[in-house]
């Protein structure tokens, strides 16, 4: 066995925040110069100085530092709706000695993801439901210990792995009456073996991505799985929710990466007989609990494919004169399948906010350099600073096959326009996924709210989508009276043979707003529809959960639904597994 | 409201130095500029045509570059190749023709302003009324002396037939299509290419005409829906994020083909478009043909119009670039946007008084006292405006001076002769009958054209009031029975929008309500007492379409036995109302319009009464003889009952409450 990180005690809440993203230490702030700064020693940022990150804010959002708004410093612990949970069955949870908690903090902890209007709860309300108890099962017995209590007494069951969720798949049903249990993996961290003839381990569906990562590097290996939310995100959320990684050129999403799971169910526990690499027995019982979002089960172990850890890596970047050259390049580089582990396209306005991030120079020669870069683009090869945009690049594998690979790359960027651009711009617009999440609690400091959401696109649609989605935006905040232009803008982040992931960013100033939560709510509904008319799809990776459930009968058709919800009601016939996900 | 002349500034300074005018237009915002070869090779390598020369190269078993040279030959026919060069020369020539032509060229400011906003924003689609070919030639002029960005313009192809001036127009930003080509596949690609290239792009506003072609009697005609259905397709296959679909009413004080239309309503042939026609017809140089009023619409987004409607997503199944009908539903949502903007063109016109004069002395042949004819049409003032009509009657105008420089200005239909108003039918009194019969078709043809123009406003009201006449009943169930029925037997011939009879019936009483000629009830509609003079006027207005309706009917089932070609219709018809107003049978001079003939026909095919068959190429039309036999001779029967089954579907009890229903009209108006 191996050992656990500190992500997995009990009570993690103690290292991250409870109003908002990711780790207490780490933080955008503005110093005593009102410059900004990123703090703690946990990412490359860390205790950076950001000279142009606050003039970028200002600009954007029209936001200004002297007009702050507050959260509430700690959990007011009198709001908290009490925890309602029947005598009995806390007998008959003592005497299988599994840990459990009915204490407000833990509950709250657990009753939300990180949507924006649930981080605007914790700042600024409460939830009108949140879990009765938690309980932390440390293995697969635990687990179908539970759910065998839970079926005996009637109760609702939310399974929770890292909280990262961005559906509303973890919100309680309001109208739920029954007591509802938190089930939280973090407990189940372990791997369970590692098969280095095969190249899979057997992991507790609990373990974070980091941890994971981490332990399989101590034996030289990895699963090259990496999520935006690695830090946070869980094995058993991410089979849950049909994850995709930003390394899936070379690794594959979940779907390619599963071998084997098993998941306890009301109705017993599911899994295969072998761990082979495909097989020909009806359709697949995997990719009923891939993407089930906790509405079936409870994902205990699962067997994931392992690669031995890459000798090299190198990023990169390419500079397009505009978009559309971008597109192209991009489409280029996935006909010819030589796309390298990571290849994103970031438009205009987020090439400017990933240069906002740039941290103060060391040195006199730097900023000369960058100067003579900027002028070369600009001035030498003509490309509007306004309209340019930015490709990143992350190759991976052996030291030969990476240089080869990288000349690939860039002689196919060549053809549309493209210009390297160096590592360094390569690697801060990676840096920004990771960061992004904190910017979001700094902004809510600022009266600027903000989010993300994705889709999955065929090539011929991918530009009409972007342009139209963010225009979309644009208009349904001037008509829903936001006083500040929007920050609307998206990078293709994932490239397939077909067509692509587009990822969106939006974010406005809700100053004069007396309803911004609402009024985002109804801008981010209109860019969806607008996403679905242009031929996107309702989700390439976030998954559906509560919030994106109304389209579901018109992205999946009526008899596909019904074959859903055979499965649940054969599966779960009580509901017991209640969270009100998906269907 | 406020209308600016554009010719004032012509007449005040030099038209060449206007000619010469620095011009940079107002351009869409995300325009790449581009000459016009560059389109037609974009429109040459796009998916679109490119996939339909490999189909057809794959059925003919020819090589597709024998197919693309063709695609080429149609390209450099169809396409325009707009030359600031040409552009200028038509800013000088029509600067001196228009005002030799006309007192004023009137355009609403605020609607210039809001085309300029448009233009910039998404690709504009312009749709003005087609009543003259000086539609085209004055919106171009109009956009040019406000600096925005010239149309390009789908013009019949007919324009190419005249020497140099078909060149011309092209070089002016026409574009020139065939008259038909639905079978025509390569063709259908590459226009419909051609024109959704300069949309996607905003190379330039594009301009058409929904009625199709221009309406000979000033009436708005039907629309067509193809060029709108392409200029459509573009947003609902979101290429573009919107597009604005721009109405534009442009009347005429005085049209200056007027008399060219009545010939051709009559039968005699219009002259081809050529250059020496062009160059015969400059003698009305010399005329005055009074005011233009241009009303520049607000721009509707057609996101706006599809919000809510197309919300399935129709494209997303198939790649873009294949050629596809349209599904049911959109081809449903082309024709709704096509009824609407013509409606909003409707609503818009501006109307003289010439039309009112019009319109009472229509009713009040061969000659009517000038004082009541200034009383009268005063009144018609008020009465026009409470159903919302446009007047453009300057607020210290005598009601006197309207009538006298409207009878001025159209002495050519009109005249005051001794205190009393007569319509000019010059030669009467020397013919034979049949001339005379002409010229008096002739006269009031023209003088109809300019009733005409209130038709449209006055519609639902008036059918309320034929219908309320026709069932001499007070249930509201019954009239409505009947104007439902009178709305689809005149659904080619007044614009309704599709499938809101009811609406229509409620808006129809409304207007009479709000100027008291009658009152309802939950169940009944009473014609006030003082509402009988509004109902009758309302009736004989719309009686010449209810009388002339009649005679084509009464054609049709005594006259014709077998199947008829519409070539065959016309003249037989025309002959057969002819020879009754010989014998004096009949007033109804205006069912010798072909446009009605062809109406009434359009509608009998709509409701089923007589077939359309399609045999060796010709149509044919075929009437159910059974139903239009007893048509005639029933005058006296007593008034007709079913109105309801008539209106619920059509089942063999149709017929027989149809033919019910006709003889209904008929009893009323003899």
């Amino acid at each position: 066995f191996y050992k656990a990180s500190c992500l997995s005690s009990f009570r993690m809440q103690e290292l991250l925040k409870w109003n908002g993203w990711g780790y207490n230490d780490s933080k955008f702030i503005f110093n005593k110069k009102g410059q900004a700064e990123f703090t703690g020693k946990r990412y490359r940022l860390g205790g950076m100085v950001l000279p142009t990150f606050k003039e970028w804010i200002e600009k954007t959002f029209g936001a200004s530092l002297e007009h702050k708004t507050t959260s509430r410093a700690s959990l007011n612990v009198n709001d908290v709706p009490p925890s309602i949970v029947n005598e009995e069955f806390l007998q008959d949870l003592r005497a299988t000695k599994i840990s459990y908690s009915q204490d407000a903090e833990d509950r709250v902890f657990r009753a939300h993801g990180h949507c924006l209007h649930e981080i605007f709860v914790l700042r600024e309300g409460m939830f009108k439901r949140i879990p009765d108890i938690v309980v932390w099962p440390v293995c697969h017995e635990d687990v179908v210990k539970i759910v065998e209590l839970a079926c005996k007494h009637n109760l609702c069951i939310i399974p929770f792995g890292g909280g990262t969720s961005v559906s509303s798949a973890l919100e309680c049903p309001e109208e739920e009456k029954r007591t509802i249990v938190s089930l939280d993996t973090s407990q189940m961290n372990r791997i369970l073996w590692i098969d280095e003839k095969n190249l899979t381990a057997c992991v507790e569906a609990g373990i974070v991505g980091q941890d994971l990562e981490k332990q399989l590097a101590e034996s030289g290996f990895c699963t090259g799985h990496e999520p935006d939310s690695m830090e946070f995100s869980s094995l058993g959320g991410w089979v849950a929710t049909r994850a995709s990684g930003m390394k899936k050129n070379i690794y594959g999403n979940i779907e390619d990466l599963v071998i084997h799971i098993k998941m306890v169910t009301p109705r017993g526990i599911v899994e295969k007989n072998c761990q082979v690499p495909r097989m020909s027995t009806g359709p697949d019982i995997h990719h009923f609990i891939m993407g089930s979002e906790g509405t079936l089960g409870v994902v205990t172990e699962v067997t994931i494919k392992i690669r031995p850890v890459p000798e090299y890596q190198k990023y990169g970047s390419v500079v397009f004169p505009n978009f559309e050259r971008g597109v192209a390049c991009l489409r280029e580089v996935a006909k010819q399948r030589c796309a390298p582990a990571s290849i994103r396209l970031v438009d205009n306005a987020q090439f400017q906010f990933g240069h906002a991030l740039k941290p103060q120079v060391a040195s006199i020669f730097t900023s000369f350099l960058d100067g003579l870069k900027k002028f070369y683009i600009t001035k030498f090869k003509g490309f509007d600073p306004n309209i340019l945009c930015v490709a990143t690049l992350l190759f991976e594998g052996d030291r030969e096959k990476v240089l080869q690979h990288e000349k690939q790359v860039y002689d196919i960027a060549t053809k549309f326009g493209g210009l390297a651009a160096g590592e360094d711009n390569g690697q801060r617009g990676y840096m920004l996924t990771f960061v992004i999440a904190y910017i979001r609690d700094l902004g809510l400091d600022y009266y600027v709210i903000g989010e993300s959401f994705e889709t999955s696109v065929p090539w011929d649609r991918v530009l009409d989508l972007c342009r139209n989605v963010k225009e979309r935006i644009v208009r349904e905040c001037k008509e829903k009276g936001v006083q500040f232009a929007p920050l609307s803008t998206c990078r293709v982040t994932q490239t397939y043979d077909a067509g692509a992931c587009v990822y969106f960013y939006f974010a406005f100033n809700y100053r004069g707003i007396s309803d911004p939560i609402h009024v985002y709510e109804q801008i981010e509904r209109a860019a969806r529809e607008e996403i679905l008319a242009n031929g996107g799809s309702l989700s390439h990776h976030h998954g559906v959960g509560k919030l994106r459930k109304r389209w579901m009968k018109e992205s999946i058709s009526d008899v596909g639904l019904g074959m859903l919800r055979s499965v649940k009601e054969y599966v779960d016939p009580n509901n017991i597994f209640g969270n009100k996900n998906l269907l | 409201l406020y209308f600016e002349d554009i010719l004032e500034e012509r007449r005040l300074s030099s038209d060449l130095r206007y000619a010469m005018k620095c011009y940079t237009p107002v351009i869409y915002k995300g325009l790449s500029p581009c000459k016009p070869n560059a389109i037609k090779s974009a429109v040459l390598q796009s998916e679109q045509v490119q996939y339909v020369i490999k189909q057809l190269a794959k059925e003919m078993g020819e090589s597709p570059d024998i197919i693309q040279e063709e695609a080429m030959e149609i390209l450099d026919e169809m396409g325009h190749s707009m030359q600031l060069g040409a552009v200028r020369f038509f800013a000088f020539t029509l600067s001196k023709i228009f005002k030799q032509l006309f007192q004023r060229v009137c355009v609403n400011e605020e609607g210039m302003q809001r085309l300029q906003h448009a233009i910039q924003e998404h690709p504009v689609v312009l749709l003005p009324s087609h009543r003259s070919y000086v539609d085209f030639l004055m919106l171009s002029y109009l956009l040019y002396t406000y600096d925005l960005a010239l149309p390009v313009i789908a013009a019949g192809i007919d324009f190419l037939g005249m020497k140099i001036v078909g060149e011309l127009l092209r070089r002016a930003g026409a574009f020139f299509m065939r008259r038909s080509f639905g079978g025509n596949r390569l063709y259908w690609a590459v226009f419909s290419e051609y024109v959704k290239t300069m949309l996607r792009s905003g190379y330039a506003p594009i301009e058409f005409f929904l009625e199709g072609t221009r309406s000979r009697t000033a009436k708005t005609l039907t629309p067509k829906f193809g060029l709108l259905s392409i200029v459509m397709e573009p947003f609902l296959k979101r290429e573009v994020f919107d597009t604005y679909l721009v109405p534009i009413s442009i009347s005429y004080e005085r049209i200056l083909e007027e008399s060219l239309y009545a010939y051709e309503l009559l039968g005699v042939p219009k002259p081809k478009e050529s250059t020496s026609g062009l160059l015969k017809a400059r003698r009305i140089l010399s005329d005055n043909f009074g005011t233009i009023h241009i009303y520049v619409g607000q721009p509707v987004s057609l996101r706006t119009l599809a919000s809510g409607r197309i919300n399935r997503c129709p494209y997303n199944l198939v790649p873009r670039h294949l050629p596809q009908k349209p599904s049911e539903d959109i081809q449903e949502f082309v024709s709704d946007v096509a009824y609407k903007m013509e409606l909003l063109q409707i609503e818009n016109m501006v109307l003289s008084p010439w039309v009112l004069v019009a319109a009472i002395l229509l009713q009040n042949l061969p000659a009517m006292d000038f004082e009541l004819l200034i009383e009268k049409t005063l009144w018609l003032k008020g009465l026009t405006q409470t159903f919302g009509g446009f007047i453009e009657w300057p607020d210290n105008l005598c009601a006197r001076k309207a009538v006298l420089s409207g009878l001025t200005l159209h002495a050519n239909i009109a005249r005051l002769v001794d205190g009393h108003v007569v319509l000019n039918d010059k030669g009467l009194e020397d013919g034979a009958v049949g001339e005379i019969v002409f010229k008096r078709a002739l006269a009031i043809l023209m003088c109809a054209t300019y009733r005409n123009q209130l038709l449209n406003v006055f519609v639902r009201p008036s059918l309320v009031a034929v219908a309320l006449q026709m069932t001499r009943s007070f249930r509201k169930e019954e009239v409505y029975s009947c104007f439902s029925f009178l709305r689809d037997v005149f659904s080619d011939e007044f614009i309704f929008f599709p499938g809101i009879s009811l609406k229509d019936f409620e808006e129809g009483c409304f207007l009479l309500t709000k100027c008291d000629a009658i009152q309802t009830s939950q169940q009944e509609i009473y014609p006030t007492d003082k509402g009988s003079v509004i109902v009758s006027f309302l009736s004989a207005m719309f009686k010449p379409f209810v009388e002339g309706y009649q005679l084509i009917f009464r054609y049709l089932s005594k006259e014709t036995k077998e199947a008829f070609t519409e070539k065959q219709l016309i003249p037989g018809v025309r002959n057969f109302v002819f020879q009754l107003l010989e014998k004096g049978n009949t007033q109804c001079y205006e069912a010798l319009s072909s446009d009605m003939q062809k109406n009434a026909l359009a509608a009998l095919v709509q409701l089923g009464a007589v077939k359309k068959k399609k045999i060796v190429e010709t149509l044919l039309w075929d009437p159910a003889t059974k139903f239009l036999n007893s048509l005639a001779g029933c005058f006296c029967l007593p008034l007709p009952f079913g109105f309801q089954s008539f209106s619920q579907g059509f089942d063999k009890q149709r017929e027989q409450s149809c033919l019910f229903l006709i003889e209904g009209l008929l009893c009323v108006l003899e």
